[in-house]
């Protein structure tokens, strides 16, 4: 198919609108946090940490992860550029989100656990799957030809996917510090309601946020692609 | 290694309640205002760079 700078120009104003929305709701729960969520009994202020820090690594692992893996998979069966390119822009806000969780979790664990970082599996895994996607960009600027490119980076976003059950298990399988999931478990939420939705306020401004991001990267490279079909055609 | 000598958090979360409770919690604020702070920053410098890079290309 043949990309289009008009249907490009509509992608990016709809991907500005969704991060719009998605940076209020961001505001929003940032408003909930401290101004309409108690403190946590044990540990103090700096629980509230994770209502960035949860809904960050929640888009990464289960949203932005796996949508570049499907993708990408989708991609090896049907040669699609445009699952390429959305694949491309859903590895790059991964790696934002992901970031994010290894700047804020530090943050928790100094004053928590005393320390800023340590070699538990739940935080080495994400560790190495951050390595993976900035594995995932080099890679992606290292090769000119598109299709070895798409196919080559569509292989490591399958492999991003592969470490998420990992990561998620990882506080089941070892004996380690990093607490399990208070609401992404089998059993119901164990934390208290007005906790609960802040934390959901955080997960709709993550997902507004992915969206808004994903569909502006894919409309500025579609964009970019329309700008050389038509210098070379 | 550092993981035997440090405590681990409970997996439930309570909400501290205005009565006086024997534990007070650690001032710790300065470690939440850095996370929301770093994470906002991180959000807003990756928005305004792909808002920028797609108003450039819609011109």
């Amino acid at each position: 198919m043949i990309p289009d700078a008009a249907r490009a120009r509509s992608v990016m104003t709809r991907g500005m609108v969704l991060t719009l929305l998605g940076l209020l709701a961001q505001v929003a729960m940032t408003v909930m946090t401290f101004a309409f969520t108690p403190m946590e009994a044990r540990q103090g202020l700096a629980q509230k940490i994770f209502y960035v820090h949860v809904p960050a690594a929640t888009m990464a692992l289960f949203v932005a992860v796996p949508a570049t893996a499907i993708a990408g998979l989708l991609y090896l069966w049907l040669h699609d550029v445009r699952l390429d390119r959305f694949a491309a822009a859903s590895a790059e806000v991964s790696t934002v989100f992901c970031l994010i969780v290894l700047l804020t979790g530090p943050l928790w664990g100094k004053p928590v656990w005393g320390t800023w970082w340590t070699w538990d599996g739940r935080l080495t895994l994400t560790l190495f799957l951050f390595f993976l996607l900035l594995g995932y960009h080099t890679l992606r600027s290292a090769l000119r030809d598109p299709s070895d490119r798409a196919r080559f980076s569509a292989v490591l976003g399958v492999m991003g996917l592969v470490l998420v059950p990992f990561i998620h298990m990882s506080v089941y399988i070892w004996r380690g510090l990093h607490p399990k999931p208070v609401v992404i478990k089998p059993s119901a939420p164990s934390l208290p309601p007005e906790m609960l939705r802040t934390l959901m306020v955080g997960f709709a401004a993550g997902l507004l946020l992915y969206l808004g991001f994903v569909v502006l990267r894919y409309g500025i490279q579609l964009s970019r692609d329309a700008r050389e079909a038509a210098h070379a055609g | 290694m550092q993981a035997d000598t440090l405590a681990a958090v409970p997996d439930s979360l309570t909400a501290a309640t205005q009565a006086a409770v024997p534990f007070i919690p650690p001032s710790n604020a300065p470690y939440l205002y850095a996370a929301f702070g770093i994470a906002t920053a991180v959000y807003l410098v990756y928005a305004i760079l792909l808002i920028t890079q797609a108003r450039a290309e819609q011109k």
